[in-house]
């Protein structure tokens, strides 16, 4: 089994002739911190990363008072015609926007949208629409819906 | 390709969809007294829609299909045979 370097073995395989000149490899904890403050300071001019949003996800809620998300809805993130666009493979379903915001925004809104207008309809849906109604139906609940025991 | 507006409100006229306006406008055909499919475009600019390809897969058509309903090949009764074929209808 290789055993992990210490700190001072760290410590003193990052120092310099001109470090050890002054004594510093008697004191690695001082020296590391030297090492990563010098390291620090000549990248400054690193432009920190932004965090990107995660290419896909599970949506877990609609921002609509009436339904209530039971099980989470896959969603895949792309971009197209430089807007974000929010796919919902299995509805078949998209939001967009110029933001991540305004996409999900978008999709919730188009979600809760889809549910009531096929619900309206459902003894008269095709048998794809009719798939995507029996999704819609095991994934939301209505807000009013009696509770499940 | 891409979809603009006028594209896409040309299809869903061709092609019988109803529409009505929401927050986007929403379009959905009927056959046989059913509802088949649906799909809907946002009312916002007039370039390419960013999500034509979403559309695209809601009007169950391929990239060269969907060529072909905007180039006027592929109408009505082209798309509704299409849709009983794909076991949409």
């Amino acid at each position: 089994m290789v055993s992990e370097p210490s700190l001072r073995d760290f410590a003193t395989s990052v120092v310099s002739d001109e470090d050890n000149a002054r004594g510093a490899a008697s004191n690695p904890e001082m020296l590391l911190l030297e090492v990563t403050q010098r390291f620090i300071s000549e990248r400054a001019d690193v432009q920190p990363t932004t965090p990107t949003m995660p290419a896909e996800f599970k949506l877990g809620r609609l921002r609509d008072g009436r339904l209530r998300v039971v099980e989470p809805i896959d969603v895949r993130r792309t971009t197209e015609a430089g807007q974000i666009v929010l796919e919902a493979p299995e509805i078949n379903e998209f939001g967009y926007g110029d933001t991540h915001s305004e996409a999900l925004a978008n999709l919730q809104a188009a979600i809760a949208e889809l549910y009531f207008t096929l619900d309206a309809d459902k003894e008269r849906l095709g048998s794809d629409l009719q798939a995507v109604y029996v999704t819609l139906v095991r994934k939301l609940r209505r807000a009013d819906a009696p509770q499940r025991p | 390709m891409p979809l603009n507006a006028r594209e896409f409100d040309l299809i869903i006229r061709k092609f019988g969809f109803e529409t009505r306006n929401s927050r986007d406008l929403l379009a959905w055909l009927e056959i046989d007294g059913k509802r088949v499919v649906r799909t809907r475009r946002s009312k916002k600019g007039s370039g390419d829609l960013p999500m034509f390809h979403s559309i695209r897969q809601q009007l169950w058509l391929s990239d060269d299909e969907l060529s072909m309903s905007i180039a006027c090949t592929l109408g009505r009764e082209d798309y509704i045979a299409l849709l009983r074929a794909k076991g949409v209808v």
